[in-house]
């Protein structure tokens, strides 16, 4: 291209705000002409919408558009990462679940103001996508992965609580899916001092935040006071998500797409790019709203703007993905040197399987009566309750193995301890199909609905070994796909829950993850293709004792690296597939296993698999006991509590390592 | 925010907990005196089951009925069987019923269902057909079921004399259109409408609605709180209880887009009791009292 820069810019914001304009003219342009004539005596309902609805509808597009921008610029320059964003650093999320727990238990804390609660919940947040980021040198691909699993997380959760309370709470549907609806002024009114003011705080930073592309050395020859640098531009990124998200919901991927176009658009300096990435975003999200205004009525359904941006933003995300390439990969920091390994696996391995056993008869025998009480059942009433618990802590114990094998397969394929098959796709994919099953067919039955699932997931496999082929199966691209995809299916969801449609609490309510209904036979097989799956992959652990070393080394070692990943991917995939049907897409005991395995020194790879899949069983009993018995007769999702039952194991051990 | 006990609060299980005991004990004299054990998985066949004189043993979600249906009172002997969707399997075994009443939406737990008893699975929402319909055809199927024949016709027959008194009042009051909203937020709304069981009983009652959109097809549409600019400017707004907060009244006080609706502008406001929207006929009759008893003492 050879277009000077100064125009190239103006050009990119011209074709966003034009059509934008000319949307928004034709919709409100008859009411616009009018406004100056005098006011009818009567009653004039164009009127009445255009000045306390569209117009702040407007308004507020302009401006969260604008301080998404705005964060996003400054988040990629403090990280010196071109995908950071408050969407891929999990921090609107963040900010969605910490408003969503206080609306739900404590709604109290709603008085020190709804922004303080989101900048904690982003905060925490980005926190936690930081101390995953700098256990790998804060290499680009491990922090978006690690900000988009903390969103997904934070996302599930919340979206978990509202499903637990439906009833109550379809208005967090609404505005964690990000609507813009205006009735008086006072949201755009209230935005504009604050991000006023943070746009003021950011423009003070602009000359040292541009030194950061210095080396650490040279800037601090310079005078530059680093640390202050960056945490203040990181504290000024996160109130500006905070305060979007806590005005208007969720609104994905404009802080990510705006600042790249401003700079492929030729906005070389920190400078340019702070005018021009906020002009862009505001220029994206009115022109996004505005599709969205005229579309939603030929529609007839309503569609809240965050999740389409979502669902625009996907597409985008994974075409940016290639240009992350080789040059932003750094490797990750050798490890601490590792206590030796003193433990013996069988000794490890045995231990751990009577724990097991022991968890199997407690999970069987110990429940809440049917007038509430606790039970150790025996006798006539153990033969009561087993019908309906042995099925379950069957499913339970298959489930919990198959994904924590698959998280075993993948950690060491990739090398990356925070990949788990929830981040593949094919749960998406099968959410997916569960998801279609259930809008197309009036009352589906269980089959119906298994069968739709497997369907989905076996479409992603096929794109994704499609694609991986061309990539040689680089697990990385697999990986970033795989959420990209889980993004998009979270943008459906939001789309479908918004409107209000009963269904997509159905499809929630499997999300969330539950051994609930499963009768013996499916668990029966479900256990059998476990043991074969699980089976298969001790047959390959000496590939996934070399994969780790690189694939220079293996290929040095004689092993057909390629063929090798497709095969352990295939079966890693075939295991997420039926773990997914029976516990849903999101429990992350695929996550935490292999941790727990490693943890307890089964470090190779045979007793790592083993260790892994009876972790991940008891992770999974514990779950199912506790969804079964703490909210009696309330059921609790075995999915979301394994993620409450593992996450704090994982924690502790992860801090223990450092 | 909610109000209701809460969905894990201890009094709620120490009230479950001693409702079944009372049931154990209290349900099985009654038995003799030939009343089937039903449960309910929907509030809609509970209600009607009630209705045609038969007290459900247990019901899912039974700690909502105060604040989605509210009439009749559900007795504390009723066990609750937890989430609808979820419905708590040893509980519900527990209980040997006779015969399970569900629908269509819980279609995927049937087989595991009637391991336990007999299913009757009653549509009262589907794409084609109308609620109020299959409500009336609900009543009569369930009376039959479970030999309650005299007592449906008769009920049926008192809904039908209700719509038509109500429809003289209206027709006498011409109190105008309505548009029927459940407030989501201070900024969304649900708007009733075509399919929906409200509707039917505006039909039935010869009330007008000015809802001038479309709905899908539980009956509704959720829309912006600016879009109610677009009814009929001669309509009240009918504000449906559950779903009317309290932090949303304050906010939509200040408003000046809500105060400056013709409806709000004019007065033309009522709020409603809760009415299971999604309910059969006892629903409808409920709603159909209540909406006639505010819309002919309204103001014009």
């Amino acid at each position: 291209m050879t277009t000077p820069i100064a125009l190239r810019l103006p050009v990119i914001a011209a074709l966003l705000f034009g059509p934008a304009a000319a949307l928004t003219l034709i919709a409100l342009g008859p009411e616009l002409m009018r406004l100056g004539a005098p006011a009818g005596t009567g009653f004039d309902v164009d009127r009445l919408v255009l000045l306390y609805a569209d117009l702040p509808r407007l308004a507020t597009a302009l401006l969260a558009g604008a301080g998404l921008g705005l964060s996003g610029v400054i988040l990629q320059q403090v990280m010196r990462n071109p995908l950071a964003s408050p969407t891929t650093l999990g921090l609107s999320a963040g900010a969605e679940l910490a408003l969503s727990i206080a609306t739900l238990f404590a709604p109290g804390l709603l008085v020190f103001g709804r922004d303080l609660l989101a900048l904690v919940g982003s905060a925490l947040a980005g926190l936690a996508v930081f101390a995953i980021g700098a256990r790998r040198n804060f290499a680009p691909v491990a922090i978006v992965l690690a900000g988009l699993i903390v969103s997904l997380y934070c996302k599930s959760l919340s979206t978990i609580l509202i499903l637990l309370h439906d009833r109550y709470l379809m208005s967090l549907f609404i505005w964690g899916s990000g609507s813009l609806h205006q009735q008086d002024w006072s949201i755009p009114l209230d935005l504009l001092p604050r991000l006023g003011l943070l746009a003021i705080a950011a423009a003070l930073l602009i000359r040292p935040l541009g030194l950061l592309t210095l080396s650490d050395a040279q800037a601090r020859s310079l005078g530059l006071k680093i640390a202050l640098v960056r945490w203040g531009g990181v504290a000024i990124a996160l109130a500006l998500a905070a305060v979007i998200t806590s005005s208007v919901g969720v609104i994905g991927f404009i802080g990510l797409v705006a600042p790249t176009v401003a700079r492929l658009a030729g906005a070389r300096r920190l400078g340019a790019q702070f005018v021009w990435a906020p002009v862009i975003g505001a220029g994206l999200l009115w022109l996004t709203d505005a599709v969205v205004s005229l579309a939603a009525g030929p529609l007839a359904t309503f569609l809240p703007t965050g999740a389409v941006t979502a669902l625009f933003g996907t597409p985008l995300l994974l075409l940016l993905l290639p240009r992350l390439k080789a040059s932003d990969r750094r490797e990750p920091l050798p490890s601490a040197p590792r206590p030796p390994n003193t433990a013996r696996p069988p000794v490890v391995l045995g231990t751990v399987a009577v724990g097991l056993a022991v968890l199997f008869a407690l999970a069987v025998m110990l429940g809440r009566g049917v007038d509430g009480g606790w039970v150790i059942a025996s006798g006539d009433a153990l033969s009561t309750v087993l019908p309906w618990r042995i099925p379950r802590v069957l499913a339970a114990i298959a489930a919990g193995a198959m994904l924590a094998v698959a998280g075993t397969i993948l950690q060491r394929l990739t090398s990356n301890e925070m990949v788990s098959p929830e981040v593949i796709g094919v749960s998406a994919g099968a959410t997916m199909g569960l998801g279609i099953a259930l809008f197309v067919t009036a009352a589906p039955t269980l089959t119906v609905l298994l069968g739709s699932a497997t369907l989905g997931a076996g479409l992603v496999l096929v794109a994704i070994l499609a694609m991986g082929r061309k990539s040689g199966f680089a697990p990385e691209r697999i990986v970033l796909t795989g959420i990209a995809l889980l993004a998009l299916l979270d943008a459906f969801i939001g789309l479908v829950s918004a409107s209000g449609d009963p269904r997509a609490l159905q499809l929630l309510s499997w999300m969330a993850g539950t051994t609930y209904g499963m009768d013996l036979s499916t668990a029966l097989i479900s256990l059998a293709l476990m043991l074969v799956l699980a089976g298969a992959t001790c047959l390959t652990a000496r590939w996934l004792d070399i994969m780790p070393l690189g694939r220079s080394a293996a290929r040095a070692i004689g092993v057909a690296t390629s063929r090798v990943q497709a095969v352990m991917l295939l079966i890693a995939v075939a295991l997420t597939a039926a773990g997914t049907l029976v516990v849903g897409p999101l429990s992350f005991v695929g996550l935490m296993a292999p941790h727990l395995a490693r943890e307890l020194g089964l470090r190779r790879a045979l007793p790592q698999v083993v260790g892994a899949a009876i972790a991940g069983a008891a992770i999974m009993i514990v779950a199912d006991f506790f969804g079964r018995n703490a909210g009696f007769p309330y059921e609790l999702p075995a999915g979301l509590l394994s993620t409450l039952v593992g996450a704090p194991f994982l924690l502790l051990l992860l801090r223990r390592r450092q | 925010m909610t109000s209701g006990p809460g969905f894990l609060s201890r009094r709620s299980l120490l009230a479950g907990a001693a409702a079944f005991v009372a049931a154990a004990t209290a349900g099985r004299q009654t038995a003799a005196a030939d009343e089937p054990r039903i449960v309910s998985l929907d509030y809609g066949l509970a209600n009607t089951a009630m209705a045609l004189g038969v007290t459900p043993v247990g019901i899912a979600a039974a700690d909502g009925w105060d604040r989605f249906v509210q009439e009749p009172p559900l007795p504390d002997s009723v066990v609750d069987l937890g989430m609808d969707r979820l419905i708590n399997m040893e509980r519900l075994a527990a209980l040997e019923p006779d015969l399970i009443l569900a629908t269509p939406y819980t279609q995927a737990l049937r087989s595991r269902l009637s391991e336990i008893a007999p299913v009757l699975s009653l549509t009262l929402y589907a794409p084609d057909g109308e609620p109020l319909d299959r409500s009336y055809a609900a009543t009569r199927e369930l009376g039959e079921r479970i030999d309650r024949v005299d007592a449906a016709r008769a009920y049926l027959a008192e809904a039908d004399a209700t719509f038509a008194a109500c429809r003289e009042r209206i027709a006498a009051a011409a109190p105008g259109p309505v548009v029927l909203v459940h407030m989501i937020d201070p900024r969304h709304a649900r708007v009733y409408g075509a399919h929906a069981l409200f509707q039917n009983v505006l039909d039935r009652i010869g009330l007008e609605n000015g809802w001038p959109h479309p709905t899908n097809y539980w009956g509704f549409q959720t829309v912006g709180v600016e879009k109610l600019a677009e009814a009929d400017p001669e309509s009240t707004i009918v504000v449906v209880r559950p779903f009317y907060e309290d932090e949303i009244e304050p906010i939509l006080a200040r408003s000046q887009l809500w105060n400056r609706l013709p409806a709000i502008a004019a007065g033309r406001t009522i709020t409603l009791p809760a009415v299971l929207a999604y309910g059969a006929v006892p629903s409808a009759v409920r709603f159909a009292e209540l909406i006639t008893d505010a819309m002919t003492t309204v103001n014009r």
